[in-house]
Formats: structure tokens, sequence, C-alpha cells
């Protein structure tokens, strides 16, 4: 009940606070245009864009438009918090609909993210997080392919073109473009900018616009049919994207994927499972050789979402045509399928474009609703377990109705809605009791059971979490709109098909080729000559395929030098016993090249002449576990460090600030304890060294520093978090983080783009911060890092020595890192970061700036421990010592004595054994 | 073609000799290249000491030395081989007999549907990650959760680092894994047994099912007893990858640490190859001697 009340007293309040902002009138400042430092409000206290249009329903369209021009080219936003405010006044109150010309400037290549404010104020929660998207372009012509003929997938170059767009929800929850209540009088619009660099040409306030409807635009264009022969217009080909990772696919087991050839890979689709939201759009130019009215087809693959549909929305010219193509359904099936738009366009003679959006069609307010309610589910489910924990006893009646009197109500609420959308599910896809339907009704169940026997509510906890996760998994799937293109055909209306489709029998023909060609064509074999360098990696073929292509294009150009790859598990010990060795190896794990170093086949890289100017681009201690004796064997590759990752939202909740030192975090810990959720601390014992400049090996490297006091002491202040403040020792940390029950954790920076991009539900609800610390004397907080990561490779056999360093030259350069990362993300989605040593590429791969900020700072207090011989002994020991502590209660001190001399001993024999190298 | 008798090697034709070769000729070439090289390889590279990069260098007995009077894990690795040894070989091994036994008195149908069940394991390879998942340490661990949803525990059990749980649930995966291949071969053999001789011995005076093992079955099936034997105490003496997949390298007091484990420990990660030569030898020797026993074993039955 006093949930409910609360909600309703905070609706009207909001409602009053719109009516009150869009009625206020604003003081005129002297200046046109002026920067003015403005907060961004958060979405929490704002009403949402169905409230705010519920509260002028009887308002009336706008009749005339308002345009805002600035001065000159327009004006530049940099960084985060640079605004710009227009002012203009009013004579018709009304809707309107605010469009935006702007420029993208470069910049790390993500989506402009921007807030609207409205006379200084925030009209609905909406506007807080709008998207202008950046224009990109395959940077070739031609698809520029190997010496066999495959094709490699072209990289992406950004275009700098001026664009008119309305504005649309982000979350793509409303599918119309969004719009203004606007009074009469004198109002200013300002344009926040939340991330990356634009400029801003203009504003339009235009009249809202209705969509006509098919019949009516049929009535409009009163024309001739379109009789000639059908165009195709190839999926690949397009020539705008809206993100740089639709790119150029290749489909190879299809004869029917233009164009297709058995033998060697040509790029033939376009689209894939990125192109599935943020209103990514691509776009063609296609010729129309005559006016008249056209039918459209595609030839595409939706094998992404079963029992629904892929939308998109469909422009010509930019336009909507006509409301019917608003959301133009793409049904699943295995495989790919010609379908035909039931309506028809009409196309005056010459250039257009046609574009396909991602939108969520029907499944928009569905989406929206369903979210709603997951929400609400995961504040109750929080509720509950601060007073039952995480496993209640079934035993015990924790009056849970009483404890929280709103429970009831909120929980009826649910269950009636849970109801009206399943109803709503089985209309959209037209079939009675799909399996969406039935999750809704599951959950319904659960929540049904908890009404009924209130004093066992309890023990439904785990069906009720159970049921809240699949429903917040599957609200996540339903929004994945992906779709792969293959080409667009304008034909005549009447056609079908038959023309262009491909008969059973080539199709076999086809498959029997493909069998073939697996058997005697040798796929990445290129001819070895004195100018090309051998590569080996474990890494995954992805990565190797994004990294063939970069050599192709760019390194193989400009040195003259070729490269073959090959992946294999195995190392340079393999490579040197078959006596068929690589040049280089990349990626090779932390301690290999100390341990290739000793045993004497590494190439000493500090001895080429420009070595100093390659080792600016990492980290200060980088190279550090890369040197033994006076040489140094490898160039980092990758480099991660773990950071401090916090709910906010639930920090929030329980008003605490996230910590910034041991004790304060310590603190936290307890009071997150307290409320049945914990912590998340992996083991690095080794930061904790540093932190209190306790040293991993002494200072010859001849044994560990690990029997030191001060050794003890940090473990001992590690170890306690598992033995004083009960953290568990094995968790999943990105599930429970996503879901609340572990508010706040130390986890590997890479986690960052994993939950970006995987948990989206909880975007704006966390944040990834510097490490708490040690103070110190002066003030200061000690809060060093140590890290991981992978290095490159050269080995001494090699007679391309020289080239393979021109490898690594190149290889290691920041513009080089950055297209890798930005390649590899294209083709594995934003969880795919590559988490470069190169810092400056590191720093551009898109991180939201106050995240950026926490990274580089934590960046620069990194040190890196050394390797040394037998260390590989180092971490053995130390996981013995751990376990021993944190199961069997041992003493820290009494076990790093019993276990460390053995690390200490395979370390001295190892020296021993390699002191004469 | 008349059929002809066997005749001894000697008195073959040139002709007929030279066939036999060239039929012989792929599988020894085979044999001697990957089963006869390898073996004298390791024995003789027992005696060198070799990181594989660099040329071996003779160092007598050294590394038999080393392993017998230095090298405390390998006492507790061969103390743990043994241990498993002797627990999963008998064990497993009268399990998958008495297991067979039973089944194979059931109808042809629910003999294949049982056969087929008790032989997937062996079959899917990995499918021990199960059991990973399963005892999770996380407290949403399977058998965890459900230990502390009954109020038996109330903190997540470490189950494959506290060296008190380890050791046990290696054990009983391993005989789950593992009694696939015998118990087929089990059940293939007491198919095999010729029926007719019960009847005659229920003449001669057999009066129950217990004489009939005993006299008839076992020393009937000797040969495929002994194969199965074999498999397993090859299977026992060699487990290492699910100990080293379920609780790590090293475990926790190397409480799962077997002679493999220790093999692959000082040949993959120290590079020590000699070391890890001689460690093979040993464990070939003690395969051995442990087939001889059993031979002696299974030549008792039925007296």
């Amino acid at each position: 009940m006093f949930r409910k009340l609360i909600a309703g007293s905070l609706a009207v309040l909001m409602l009053l606070s719109c009516g009150a902002t869009a009625f206020a009138t604003t003081t005129a400042s002297d200046e046109h245009m002026a920067d003015v430092a403005l907060d961004n409000p958060t979405k929490a206290d704002v009403c949402s864009y169905r409230e705010y249009q519920s509260a002028y329903a009887d308002v009336s369209h706008a009749e005339t438009s308002i345009e805002i021009t600035g001065e000159g080219n327009g004006a530049d936003l940099y960084l985060p918090g640079d605004s710009l405010t227009l002012e203009f006044t009013v004579d018709e109150a009304g809707w309107y609909e605010p469009h935006i010309t702007y420029r993208a400037l470069a910049g790390t290549g993500g989506d402009i993210l921007f807030s609207l404010l409205l006379d200084g104020e925030l009209p609905y929660a909406q506007l807080s997080n709008l998207r202008l998207n950046r224009l990109w372009k395959n940077s070739t012509e031609e698809f520029q392919s190997d010496e066999d003929g495959n094709q490699f997938s072209p990289e992406q170059e950004e275009v700098f073109d001026w664009q008119t767009v309305k504005l649309y929800d982000s979350e793509g929850f409303i599918i119309e473009p969004l719009r203004l209540y606007l009074s009469e009088g004198a109002h200013t619009l300002t344009i926040l900018l939340n991330s990356e660099c634009v400029t801003i040409g203009s504003v339009t306030l235009a009249q809202p616009e209705v969509l006509l409807t098919y019949e009516e635009y049929a009535q409009q264009h009163q024309g001739t049919v379109y009789q000639g022969e059908t165009l195709v217009y190839e999926g690949e080909r397009a020539d705008l994207k809206s993100q740089k990772m639709y790119i150029p696919m290749s489909a190879r087991n299809d004869a029917d994927v233009r164009p297709a050839d058995p033998f060697k890979k040509l790029n033939n689709y376009i689209g894939g499972s990125n192109w599935n939201g943020d209103g990514g759009a691509i776009t063609w130019n296609i010729h129309v050789p005559a006016d008249g009215w056209y039918q459209l087809g595609f030839h595409f693959r939706q094998t992404y979402l079963q029992e629904s549909n892929s939308y998109r929305t469909l422009l010509i010219d930019g336009e909507i045509p006509f409301a019917e193509v608003q959301g133009v359904p793409f049904p699943y099936k295995s495989g790919w399928q010609y379908m035909h738009l039931d309506q028809h366009v009409y196309l005056t003679e010459g250039n257009h474009t046609l574009t396909l959006r991602v939108t969520l069609g029907p499944l928009a307010d569905f989406a929206a609703q369903l979210q709603s309610i997951t929400g609400r589910l995961g504040v109750i489910y929080r509720q509950i377990v601060k007073i039952t924990g995480e496993t209640p006893d079934a035993n015990r009646d924790y009056a849970l109705f009483t404890a929280l009197p709103d429970l009831k109500e909120e929980l009826t609420d649910i269950s009636t809605k849970l109801e009206t959308l399943a109803l709503l599910s089985e209309q959209i896809s037209g079939a009675q009791g799909g399996t969406n339907a039935a999750t809704l009704r599951k959950a319904k169940v659960i929540i049904d059971q908890m009404l009924g026997k209130t004093y066992e509510a309890h023990t439904k906890l785990k069906s009720f979490y159970d049921n809240y996760s699949s429903l917040s998994s599957w609200l996540y799937e339903m929004q994945n709109m992906a779709l792969d293109i293959d080409s667009i055909f304008l034909m005549a209306p009447e056609k079908d098909f038959s023309e262009v489709e491909i008969g059973l029998w080539q199709k076999t023909v086809f498959t029997f080729q493909r069998l073939w060609a697996s058997f005697f064509i040798d796929e990445g074999m290129e001819v070895e000559d004195e100018n090309t360098i051998v590569i080996w990696s474990n890494w995954g073929r992805d990565q190797l395929t994004v990294l063939e292509n970069l050599i192709a294009n760019d390194f193989t150009p400009k040195t003259g030098i070729k490269v073959e790859i090959k992946i294999t598990a195995a190392g340079a010990v393999q490579g040197k016993l078959s006596g068929n060795g690589p040049d280089l190896e990349i990626n090779v794990g932390r301690n290999s090249p100390v341990n290739y170093a000793m045993r004497g086949i590494l190439v000493d890289l500090s001895q080429f002449e420009d070595f100093e100017e390659v080792t600016g681009r990492f980290s200060k201690t980088a190279l550090v576990p890369y040197q033994y004796g006076d040489g140094v064997y490898g160039l980092p590759n990758t480099e991660t460090y773990p950071m401090l990752f916090v709910r906010t939202d639930i920090f929030e909740e329980l008003g605490i600030q996230p910590p910034k030192t041991w004790d304060e975090f310590i603190d936290c810990a307890k009071i997150i304890n307290l409320n049945n959720m914990n912590c998340g601390m992996p083991q690095i014992y080794s930061t904790f060294m540093a932190q209190m400049d306790v040293p991993l090996y002494k200072e010859d490297l001849s044994a560990t520093n690990l029997m030191s006091g001060g050794a003890v002491n940090a473990f001992t202040y590690w170890t306690d978090f598992y033995t004083k403040y009960g953290f568990p020792k094995t968790y999943d940390f990105f599930n429970r983080f996503r879901t609340g029950l572990m508010p706040m954790g130390i986890a590997d920076f890479s986690v960052y783009a994993t939950i970006r991009a995987a948990a989206p539900e909880i975007n704006g609800k966390w944040m990834m911060y510097e490490l708490p610390g040690f103070p110190q004397e002066d003030g200061s907080i000690n809060n060093a890092v140590t890290g991981n990561g992978t290095a490159c490779v050269i080995l001494n056999w090699s007679k391309k020595q020289d080239q393979a360093w021109e490898f690594l030259k190149w290889w290691t350069s920041d513009d080089i890192q950055y297209r890798f990362g930005v390649n590899l993300e294209s083709v594995l989605g934003m969880s795919g970061r590559y988490e470069t040593a190169n810092l400056n590429a590191l720093y551009r791969l898109g991180w939201e700036a106050e995240n950026l900020a926490a990274l580089k700072s934590q960046g620069q207090k990194l040190v890196q421990m050394p390797e040394v011989p037998g260390g590989y002994y180092v971490g053995r020991s130390v996981q013995q010592v751990y376990w021993n502590v944190v199961n069997n209660g041992e003493k820290v001190e009494d076990m790093l004595k019993k276990w460390v001399p053995e690390a200490d001993d395979e370390i001295r024999r190892k020296t021993e054994e390699y002191a004469q190298n | 073609m008349k059929r002809e008798k066997k005749k001894s090697l000697s008195s073959w034709s040139r002709m007929d000799k030279f066939t036999l070769g060239a039929m012989l000729a792929p599988f020894l070439t085979a044999f001697v290249v990957f089963m006869v090289v390898p073996v004298v390889a390791s024995i003789v590279l027992s005696f060198f000491r070799f990181d594989m990069l660099n040329t071996p260098e003779f160092i007598g007995l050294d590394n038999y030395f080393r392993m017998i009077m230095e090298d405390k894990v390998f006492g507790i690795s061969l103390a743990n081989t043994l241990y498993f040894a002797v627990i999963t070989g008998p064990v497993g091994f009268m399990l998958s007999f008495i297991l067979a036994w039973f089944i194979n008195e059931l109808g042809p149908k629910a003999r294949s549907v049982l056969s087929f069940l008790f032989y997937s394991p062996a079959l899917m390879g990995n499918v021990y990650f199960i059991w990973q998942v399963m005892f999770s340490g996380d407290s949403y661990g399977y058998v965890n959760s459900l230990l502390i949803s009954l109020n038996v525990i109330s903190e997540p059990i470490q189950w494959f680092s506290n060296p008190n749980y380890s050791m046990t649930l290696v054990i009983l995966i391993q005989l789950w894994m593992s009694m696939g291949v015998s118990f087929l071969a089990n059940i293939s053999g007491l198919q095999n047994v010729d029926t007719t001789i019960y009847e005659a011995a229920a003449i001669d005076g057999v009066k129950n099912r217990w004489q009939e093992l005993w006299y008839l079955t076992l020393p009937s099936m000797k040969n495929i007893l002994l194969f199965s034997a074999v498999m397993q105490i090859q299977a026992s003496f060699s487990v290492s990858g699910i100990a080293t997949t379920l609780t790590g390298n090293p475990s926790v007091n190397y409480s799962t640490h077997t002679i493999v484990t220790h093999l692959t420990d000082v040949s993959g990660a120290r590079y020590e190859m000699g070391y890890a030569a001689a460690i093979s030898v040993f464990l070939f020797l003690m395969m051995a001697l442990a087939r001889i026993g059993i031979g002696k074993l299974l030549d008792s039955t039925g007296k």
C-alpha cells in the first residue's frame, strides 16, 4: 500500500512539475548562444514520455515550424558537459517535433549521446539519453582480395556529412519521433552533450508529421506500374551505415546468397547479430530507371528470433513513405528466404536512397511494459532478500507481508499486468499459448502462490527469482532484432522470385563443390619465401582473421613484407623441436617470455635501435615482466588490471558511497552483508603487496619475498576478507552483479565490456571506480594495482629478425592497435573488446567518460611484477596457502612458511640450471 | 579352396614368408614407430637432462635418485596413485562385473538401453564437467545450494579445493567414467559363455547361481576379465586429466596429485623431459607388475 501511495503521489508530482516546466517563462540572456555548465538531471525525478503526453493530451499539433539556426557553421561540442543553448519564441502553443541538423566530429567512433533540455529542465525522461548516429562507409569502393581471390571484409571509414534527424527514444520503446509541448512565448532549448563530439548546425521545431496510410499514399501517387527488368541491390554493397560494425560478411555454404562461390570467400551479405538494435540503420543508394509503382522484395535470413519477427522501418529518401512500413516484419525461418513487401512503393526516375532501420515495431510497447514489470520485480526481490537472505529458512515465518506493507498490492498489480501481457503476447505472435506467453504465465503462477499463502511466501523466493531472471533475459533477447540482408529487389508488381531463385540442382552441385573444396583447398596456406614472416598464435580465429585483414590492408602494402599466420596451440618449444618454428609468436602468456629467454631461444628486443621509441607506447612498468638479465624479450600485447565495480543504484538505496580506502570498503561490505547481499574479492594478493610497498621478489630476484613480515601482513589483510568478513570464495561475478546480489566487487576491467554488452538492463545503474587503497602519511591514498597480460616475442632462430621487428613495431603502434580493437568489435560486438597494452589505443576504444577517467587514473598506478625463472611456482604456493587459510583456518604465517620454500626451491633450481646461458 | 592345416613357420615356403611379412608390415611399422620407439626412447631419455631446447646431457641415474630421494611431491603422488588404484581398480572392476551380470539377466531391450546408459559417460568424453557444475564452490552450485536449503550446511563447501572432499569426489567421478568400457566388455563376455555347459554342470551337481558363477561363468570368460581388469588398472593408474580439471594443478595440499599429474607437470610446465621420462618408466614398471599380479589372481578363479 505504502509503495503504491508513494508511486501515485510521485506521479502526480511529476505531472505537476512537467506542467510547471513547460509553462515557465524564461529570463532572456544577452547572448544568443551560451555555453552554460548544467548538471544533467537524473531520470528518476522526471516523468516518462507517456505521462508527459497524457498531461497535454488535449493540446493540438502545431500548424507552423520554428527554425532556430546557430551562428556560423554551427557550434562544436567536444566534451561531456559541453552544451549549446538556443533561444526562440513560440507564437502558437502546441506540439512540436524537434529535428536536429548535425555533423559528427572525429571521436572514438561511438554514438553521440546527449540530453535535450527545455528552459533548462528536462521535460521527460527519454530526453536525457538521446542518440545521434555517425555515418560509416567501406573504406574501399571494391572489395580487396588475397592471392587466391578470397575477399577481405573492408575496413570502415567515417563519413562526416551533415544529417538532419528526428529524435527517437534510444531504448526503442517509443517508435514515433519524440515531441515537445511548447507554450506561447520565449523559450530556450539546450543540447547537453553526454559523450563523443559533434557540431550542431540548427534545430527545427517542426510541425508533427502524421504518417499517411497506404490508401492515402496510393491516392497521392497516381502513376503507371513498372514493367521492366528486376533491379537487384546487393546487401553487402550498402553505402552508409550508422555503426562501424555493420560490415559486409560472407556466407559460404549457401548457393543462393549472391555472389556465391564454392571455392572462394566472397562478401555477400550484411547485417548479422550486430545489427540488432540502437536504431541501427543501413542505407543503399538506388537508381530507378522510370517513374512508377515498384514491388519491393528482400532476400534475407532471420534465424535469430524464434516465435517472433525482426522488425525494420523502411525509409525512402530518409522518410517513411506510409505508416504500414514503420515496422516491416521479417519472420523467423532456418535459412535464407525471399519476401515481398505487401505494399508497393512509388518511385520517380533517378537516384534515391533506401534505408532499413532497426525498430521494435509492435513489440515496443510490450517491451516497455515488461521492462517496468521486471524492474519492479527486481526491487521486490531485493526487499525480500534484505529480510530473509538469499536462502530463507523454510520453517520460519518472516511475516513478509507485514514487514513490507505494500508488497501485497504491488504483487497483485503485477500479477494482473502479467496476464494482460500474456494476452498481448499471444496477440502479437498470433498464436495461442506460445512459449513467450507461457513464460509470463509461469511468473504469474508463482506470484499468485505467494499471494495465496502469505505465510509461506518466502519458500517461493527461489522460483520467484528464477522467473524474474528468465523474464529479464527474455526482455533482453526479444529486443535483439538481428537480421541478415543478402539482396533487395525492385521489381514489377505481379512478378515473383522465380527468375532470381536458384534451382535445387544448382544448390546440390554447389554443396558438392563446397565439400570438394573443403578437402582440396587449404584455406590460409601461402607460399613461403624469403620475404614472408611466419607468426604462431593461439588466438581465436576471429582475432586472427581481423589481424590478417589489417596486415593485407596496411602492413604488406607499406613494407612489402608478407605475413603468414598460423593458429596453433603449440608453443615455440614444439616449433624448435620440429625444426619448423615461427619467426614470431604473438599473444603468449605472461611468463612465457622469461621462460623462453632463459632457455636462450628469444631475441633481446632492446638491441634494436629504435626500441626506446616503441616502449613509450605502454604503461611505465609494462616491460618489467618481460625482462630477463639485461635484456627485454617481449613486447606487451594485452594488459589488464582489476577495477572496482559498483552498483550505484543499490548504493543509493543503502545510503553508502563508493569506497576510496580499504577501511571504507570494509564498512560498505558490512552494510551490504547486513542486507543479505555480498561483495566480490578476487585473488589479488599481489595488489595488496604493491599497495603496502612489499615487493613480490627479493631485490636480486633469487627468491620470493613472501615470508617477510610485510608480505605476511599483506596476505593476512587479503585473506581476512574471506575469513573475517565472509566474502564468497567462489562466485560468478557477472551474474551476481547483474542481479544486484553482489553490488560491489573487484574484477578485471574487461568485465566493463561484458556488462555493457550483455546486461543492458542495468545501464546507468553501475560504475567502474579505481580500487580502494591505504591512506598515506601525506594524505594521499596508495591504490597501486598489479596486472596481467600477454606478449609478443621474436624467436632467435629466425632469419628475418629485422622484418619481424618491423612487424612488431607496426603491430604495437597506436593506430594499428586501435584499428584492430575497432575491427574486432565490429566482428564480435562490444563484448569482444580488445584489452590492448597500447594505452592511447585502449582509451580510444569507446568508454563512458567517467569510467574512462577512472580507468586512466588507475592505469597510472599500474605496477607490473617481474617474472623469474621458475616463477610459475609462486602462484601455486600462494594457492596452497590461500586454500589452507580460508578452508582449514590455518594461520597465514605458518602456511607461508610451509609452502613458500617450495617456490623458492624451484626458483633457485631453475636459476642455477640456466645460469650459464 | 582346400582347407589347410596350420603349419609351423619353418615349413613355410619363401614366398609364403614374404607374403606374411608384407601383410604384417603396415602393422609392424606402426607398432614399432608408435609403440616400441617411444618406450625405448623414454627409457634412454630417463638417463639424461633434457629441456627440449638444448642438447641432452647424460647424468646417469640422477633422475631416479631425485625421484626417490628428493622429490617429496613424487612421494605424495605415488601414495595418491596407489590409493586411487586400490580403490577404483578392484571396486570399479567388481562393480562393472556385477552390473554386467545383473543386466545380462534382463531382456534384450532393457539390456541394450541400460548398457547404453552405463556406457554413455565413457562415450561422451569430457562429460565429467557436469560434476564441476554440480559441485561448484559457489553457494549457487547445485549441491551446495541444496545442502544450504536443507540446512545441512550454512557456508558453501569448496568441494574441489578442500582436501577433505576432493579425493573422494575424484574417485567417485573416475569410477563413474571408467566403468563403461569394462562393463561393456563384461556384458559381451557373459553373452559368449557357452550355455550348454550350465546344463552339463547342473547334471554334474551344481546347486546354485553362486557356484555357477564361480565354477563356470568366471573361468569361461577369463580372457575378457583379464581385458577389463587391465583396462581398469590402466585407467586408475593413469588418472590425471579429470583430477586436474576438477581440482586444479596443483590441487590443494597435493591431495589429488597423481603420478601422471606429476609427470605432465614436470614435462609441460618445467620442461624437464629427462626427469619426466624417469617417472614414466617408473609408472610403466608399476603397471606391468600390477598386470602380472592380476593374471595370477584370475588364474585362481574356479579353483
